[in-house]
């Protein structure tokens, strides 16, 4: 489904990804873990289209999609979430899935809509402005917003962050539900248990560069792995 | 949605509707010639309003203005192609001008577009000021003599033209594409990470504001019968856009009131004499600083937090 | 011929270089697009003129005047127009710069009239300085020499002093500038008060060498906002080699093609770099999402 080869991108002289390879099958769910500043989010960006990497291949069904304007990512079939919570805040729910919606008029049908707002639990408040939703509602908002584009792919940045246990389980709850439904799911958690329940594989980043991949049982015993988050305290459960 | 109460706002309109068909008759010229003006700056803001609910200001709708208003009148002088084949000549020509500069400016963002547009709208002027063999230059062009000659029958032109115009840019902002323009004005990176093709519909709104203020710049050519420079000046860019903020960015209403304050002020200031632009400064300063919804803004959506409309 | 028009076009280009450096750093660091430091150009100059024409001071104290006036205003306005702005939407601030610059110009023309008029300084005016076997005008060399002496000024300050540091700080990286305890505020009134030093001494330099008008400052605060684009927002050198070009391109076009619109080739300049290379010359700037 989507395959990155040597994947590189610099900063002036800063490495911010170096060489990294990895891939995403069908119906998976890839763990993307790392300490604080090891180019997780970068890589998002790069996926996205919004850096140009200086080398490598991003290869989405065997197209290399580096190079497109930003808004076709989206439209060939790949949605992202953000660290810090982004949504059109000045406008309500609906307005915010209209949005996302609407830009794929031909295919969407108000029936998907309907079944996006309800996987993620935010039927009832569809008439709210954002402003007025919890933050664990508006972070859910940001995946339903993804999930517009009926993706292949979906990008989750720390999708949990902030939220208390029981959101949080009700959240991995709903990214199971998505995986279920045939989409792919990349996503970067510091929350390790989230990691352990969730993921089939995982891909661990430190300094730009992939250190470890694997089942989550597998990477979580390599001794790089311990190493790098060694010191570190985003290692934690929850 | 925004709750209106049906009722009331129909017999509002109604009301409206016969006011403006009778007001002719008890009027004097000048006031009539008032409302005309406030008319053709409705359309004006109107059109800005495109671009202002993208979040994106303008500074060179003066410019299109003008080109509408040149090219319509040399038409008009020069050939004998009938009166709206003229008119649409004019809006033409300022829609290819705003894809030519809107182009290039949309390749930047927010401050920097204005700045481009500010560039674009003196340039422009310059043109209009030196380009004396076809523009006539400082002298202007004067007898530019159009189908409708009395001031009565053009009010009522006037007013028809100015309806079609807000019927079409409400329906335009209030419909999928106004989403998305708002969508922009919002947070544009995530618009376009969701997909929206943001420099297509940029410039999309920004030629349609361009041709509507293109149409009323070939009107008020053929209304006053004679046009020069200083009349598509930044100035007169800069009374737009103060105009389209005092009254309230993105909505119908403002835009008229805009317009009115866009004319009334400076007409109310006469006898403050070259001091006037100075107080239209102020104004604008002052709004922004304590009513930055403006008029429409801050007393019609009542009901609502003061933040503007939005949605739908 | 066209050595003359490459002078004038560095003497424009230092103008305007003055003027840009001033329009990055209230960029940087209060994140407003100025236009008021149009208006507060124009006013430079016709203080400067006033001083030395009516009051009849001499030059150097016409001058120093004038750039307290102009930080004065600077202050004011930065207080009353630009701070309680600061959290709301960025298209605010845009529209209040436009209103001030609307002001000021209007002040200008409501004070000063229409007519051009010129600022001579005493013991230069008229005299020439010899180069390449060609001589130019004294006021053309003290433009460039004060020019080039107020950059490196500028540079000296922005690297080497503390005030520099927080300046820089803030440039790069705003909410850990003010995470490690630096004073915005304090900083905010120190950057536009540098600005209005190097955009008031524009004023009065170019009144000198060309014409003092009310609308002065429209034209070249586009300039300078275009030396910024053509180097690369962000980039203070590339804003200094930007203006120079579009200095240069003006003058060569005003020279060789046609006075009347040697705006227009600035613009187009403009335009081409824009349309090629839209991060700028020197800028590589990525997009954060």
């Amino acid at each position: 489904m989507l395959t990155v080869r040597r994947l590189t991108k610099h900063f002036g002289g800063v490495v911010a990804v170096e060489d990294l390879s990895f891939t995403l099958a069908a119906g998976e769910i890839l763990g993307l873990i790392g300490p604080n500043g090891a180019g997780k989010s970068t890589i998002f960006n790069l996926l996205t289209g919004l850096y140009r990497p200086d080398r490598g291949e991003i290869l989405l069904n065997n197209e290399n999609i580096i190079g497109l304007p930003v808004h076709q990512y989206a439209r060939r079939g790949i949605g992202r979430t953000f660290q810090a919570t982004r949504l059109f805040f000045t406008s309500s729910v609906a307005e915010n899935i209209q949005v996302g919606c609407e830009v794929f008029h031909k295919k969407m049908t108000g029936q998907y809509i309907d079944e996006v707002l309800d996987l993620m639990n935010l039927s009832e408040r569809i008439e709210k402005p954002v402003e007025q939703l919890t933050s664990a509602e508006q972070r859910r908002l940001m995946i339903a917003l993804a999930m517009c584009a009926s993706p292949k792919i979906l990008l989750l940045d720390e999708p949990t962050a902030g939220m208390i246990a029981e959101e949080v389980s009700e959240t991995l709850e709903m990214i199971q539900a998505i995986r279920n439904r045939g989409t792919s799911i990349l996503f970067i958690e510091h929350n390790m248990r989230a990691v352990m329940n969730t993921c089939d594989r995982v891909i661990v980043i430190n300094s730009g560069k992939l250190i470890a991949e694997g089942t989550p049982v597998k990477v979580r015993q390599n001794p790089d792995v311990i190493e790098a988050y060694l010191g570190k305290s985003d290692f934690h459960d929850a | 949605m925004m709750r209106r109460g049906l009722s009331y706002r129909s017999l509002m309109i109604i009301t409206l509707f016969i006011g403006l068909f009778l007001l002719p008759f008890g009027v004097s010229y000048y006031i009539l010639h008032i409302l005309v003006m406030i008319g053709l700056w409705g359309m004006l803001i109107l059109g800005l309003n495109l671009v202002g609910s993208m979040g994106y200001i303008s500074i060179c709708h003066g410019a299109f203005y003008g080109i509408g208003a040149y090219v319509a009148s040399l038409l008009t002088l020069k050939t004998d192609m009938p009166f709206a084949l003229n008119l649409i000549g004019g809006s033409a020509s300022a829609g290819i001008a705003s894809l030519l500069i809107g182009y290039p400016a949309f390749r930047v963002r927010g401050h920097y577009f204005a700045i481009i547009t500010l560039a674009f709208g003196l340039i422009i002027s310059l043109v209009f000021h030196n380009w004396s063999d076809v523009t006539n230059g400082d002298r202007g062009l004067s007898d530019i003599m159009g189908p409708i000659m009395d001031p009565m029958h053009y009010y009522y032109f006037t007013v028809f033209i100015v309806l079609a115009v807000i019927l079409v840019t409400h329906k335009i902002l209030y419909s999928r594409f106004g989403r998305k323009l708002r969508a922009i004005r919002s947070d544009e990176n995530l618009a376009e990470q969701i997909g929206v093709k943001t420099f297509q519909t940029k410039l999309l709104a920004f030629l349609m504001s361009a041709v509507i203020a293109g149409l009323a710049g070939g009107m008020m050519a053929h209304y006053t019968n004679y046009i020069h420079p200083d009349l598509f000046s930044f100035a007169n860019s800069f009374s737009m856009v103060m105009g389209m903020i005092v009254g309230g960015i993105g909505t119908t209403s403002g835009a008229l009131s805009g317009g009115g304050v866009a004319i009334g002020l400076p007409e109310i200031l006469r006898f403050t004499a070259d001091a006037r632009y100075i107080v239209m400064g102020i104004v604008l300063v002052l709004v922004m600083l304590f009513m930055p919804s403006g008029i429409a803004g801050t007393f019609y959506l009542y009901g609502r937090e003061k933040k503007g409309p939005e949605g739908c | 011929m066209f050595l003359w028009a490459c002078i004038d076009g560095i003497v424009l280009g230092c103008i305007y270089a003055l003027i840009a450096l001033g329009l990055v750093l209230i960029y940087g660091v209060l994140e407003i697009p100025d236009f008021s430091q149009a208006g507060l150009y124009a006013l430079g100059a016709y203080f400067t003129f006033t001083a030395t024409r009516l009051l009849a001071f001499p030059y150097v104290l016409a001058l120093v005047l004038s750039i307290a006036a102009v930080i004065l205003l600077g202050l004011v306005i930065e207080r009353v127009a630009y701070r309680p702005l600061q959290k709301k939407p960025a298209e605010g601030l845009l529209i209040v710069a436009l209103g001030l610059l609307f002001i000021l110009d209007n002040s200008a023309l409501f004070i000063w009239g229409h007519e051009h008029k010129s600022i001579s300084i005493a013991g230069i005016a008229g005299q020439t300085i010899g180069f390449w076997g060609r001589s130019f005008s004294l006021e053309r060399a003290l433009v460039i020499a004060v020019s080039a002496l107020l950059i490196v000024g500028v540079h000296f300050l922005l690297m080497h002093t503390k005030k520099g540091d927080a300046i820089r700080a803030i440039f790069q990286d705003r909410d850990a500038a003010i995470l490690m305890g630096i004073k915005i505020g304090h900083i905010r009134a120190i950057t536009f008060a540098v600005s209005c030093v190097l955009t008031a001494i524009a004023g009065s330099l170019i009144g000198s060498v060309f014409s003092v008008f009310p609308n002065m400052g429209d034209y070249i605060v586009v300039k300078g906002f275009g030396a910024i684009i053509l180097g690369g927002m962000g980039s203070v050198l590339g804003a200094a080699v930007g203006a120079l070009i579009i200095g240069i391109s003006e003058s060569l076009g005003s020279t060789f093609i046609s006075t009347a619109y040697k705006d227009l080739f600035a613009f187009a300049i403009i335009i081409l770099v824009l349309l090629l290379k839209p991060s700028g010359l020197f800028g590589a700037k990525e997009r954060i999402g």
